[in-house]
């Protein structure tokens, strides 16, 4: 039998996740609809001319919220004690766990959150023509909403959600209380002490020639930029959850 | 199965808990971890369970490291913990989804320590008392057929009756190959279910010797006066003295609370090993 990954283990351990969870999961897929289908029914009712273009902007701004909140709430059974022992216990590997998670949290949020966001849009277009006779609502359209965007930004906005969700993940795997709040206080520490950092180091002290020739010589055009910026955040990205799986690896119960 | 060598151990810097803790163990009985609160009772279990990691010396039980918590090691491991999380559903639901993590789960053995227990299958986990709950728990262990079940002050929480019945239920249900672990503070509430009694103290296995061994070697009474009965050790009891004595014929029942009071007094008791 293999000790690190058996997919009929796996399965019977998102089964036993799914039974014992489902009311759970359930209400959560019921309260995140309603409270989307009230919060576009108001900005519906408020902003007569809505567009695809600003679903657009509601869908990324509610879906990066969303996705901080239900990524920062990783593995619930860390939060206590008993609950850590009964889901270590459990047989099935720690990295079977830790797949488990990442499924639950980044392969369920991206495809429930759009469908979601789809369906509560539309519920809520449909409802804002009922309520205003004069004015004919539409639902978000996912295909059309980012045309504006160019192509080869999307890997890069991409990685840096996937670095911004990884860091709150690897938060919940490592902090026992209220992992989203301290997470979000150190990373934020952290990057007022790198900004300040550059700061002094480049407005202030003016010691920045050395890093703008280094900078320059390395990064010749926008696609190269663009290259060291998506291999620095997947790399990042790779390491955080790394170090996720290696905390859930080596936790213990006191 | 269990072999745990020179086991150190602590929650601070200043103060082991366990110093080079040995014991070794092997299927097939039912052992009584005992030992004054602090001890390290919880603390030797959670090791065993793989939820600790030593910092020095070797666990291995079932041949494996603990602390790795492989699925092969943890598919025959079961600990029940003194303070457990349940979820809000019902039993049966429970029992389907959790029991087919266990390959050598026994539906038909849960229905019938169920049965014992006086648990009704529909009824909502969540809702139910802790010593309900804790009887629950109990039963799914022993369903389980795990090969080593580790008990955290099973009796915790449970009425008289139950008491009683997890003896009888806990006896009833296992097999040669197994082995359970109960750590109490209660021991009465595990004489006469019990076939090995360890008891650790300061950090150290201070006695480890299988209660047959200990009924024949030792006896138990209740006297009036101590004046000319050579004890190895005695307390004040109502109408007289319990006195520890080496066995001179007579079989005695064991009074696990007055062997521990000597243990942990330091009385030098001579417990002949037998070949058994």
């Amino acid at each position: 039998m293999n000790q690190i990954f058996n997919f009929s283990r796996f399965i019977k351990l998102v089964s036993y996740n799914l039974n014992i969870h489902k009311k759970r999961y359930l209400l959560m897929v019921g309260g995140v609809f309603a409270a989307l289908f009230l919060f576009q029914l108001v900005i519906l009712l408020s902003n007569p001319g809505w567009t695809n273009m600003e679903w657009a902007g509601l869908f990324l701004g509610t879906g990066i919220v969303g996705a901080i909140f239900y990524f920062g709430k990783s593995f619930p059974y860390l939060r206590k004690k008993e609950t850590t022992i009964d889901a270590l216990m459990i047989p099935a590997s720690t990295f079977e766990k830790y797949l488990l998670e990442i499924v639950s949290r980044f392969v369920v949020y991206l495809i429930a959150f759009p469908v979601i966001f789809y369906l509560a849009s539309h519920f809520s277009a449909v409802f804002a023509t009922i309520l205003k006779e004069d004015i004919s609502y539409t639902g978000f359209m996912l295909a059309s909403a980012f045309d504006r965007v160019p192509e080869e930004a999307f890997p890069v906005l991409a990685w840096v959600f996937a670095f911004g969700a990884s860091i709150v993940f690897t938060g919940a795997a490592t902090i026992r209380k209220y992992p989203l709040i301290k997470t979000i206080v150190f990373v934020g520490a952290v990057f007022m002490v790198v900004v300040g950092y550059f700061y002094m180091v480049i407005e202030v002290l003016d010691l920045g020639q050395g890093l703008e020739y280094v900078s320059k010589a390395m990064i010749r055009s926008e696609e190269t930029a663009m290259t060291l910026v998506t291999l620095f955040l997947g790399c990042s990205t790779l390491i955080t959850l790394v170090y996720a799986f290696l905390k859930l690896k080596e936790r213990e119960i006191a | 199965m269990i072999d745990i060598q020179n086991l150190t151990f602590s929650y601070s810097k200043k103060e082991h808990l366990f110093q080079e803790l040995n014991l070794k163990a092997s299927e097939g009985s039912i052992i009584g971890l005992l030992g004054k609160n602090g001890a390290g009772k919880s603390t030797l279990l959670k090791l065993m369970a793989g939820l600790l990691k030593p910092h020095a010396g070797e666990i291995e039980i079932l041949n494996q490291n603990p602390f790795h918590r492989l699925p092969s090691y943890l598919q025959h491991v079961y600990f029940v913990p003194e303070e457990f999380a349940v979820p809000s559903i019902s039993i049966n639901a429970y029992v389907k989804a959790t029991g087919a993590l266990y390959p050598d789960f026994d539906y038909s053995k849960m229905a019938g320590i169920m049965h014992d227990f006086e648990l009704d299958g529909l009824k909502n986990l969540g809702k139910m008392s802790y010593g309900q709950k804790k009887k629950f728990l109990i039963a799914f262990a022993l369903s389980t057929n795990c090969k080593l079940l580790v008990l955290d002050e099973p009796t915790n929480g449970l009425d008289i009756p139950s008491k009683s019945l997890f003896r009888k239920v806990v006896a009833g249900a296992l097999s040669d190959d197994q082995m359970v672990i109960i750590s109490t503070h209660q021991v009465k509430d595990v004489e006469n279910l019990i076939d090995r009694i360890v008891l650790i103290d300061h950090g150290r296995i201070m006695f480890n010797h299988s209660v047959l061994d200990v009924s024949q070697s030792l006896a138990f009474h209740t006297v009036s006066d101590i004046k000319d009965t050579d004890c190895l050790y005695d307390e004040v009891a109502p109408g007289g003295y319990r006195i520890l004595a080496k066995k001179n014929g007579t079989e005695t029942p064991i009074d696990i609370e007055l062997l521990f009071n000597a243990v942990t007094n330091g009385t030098n008791l001579e417990i002949h090993e037998s070949d058994i």
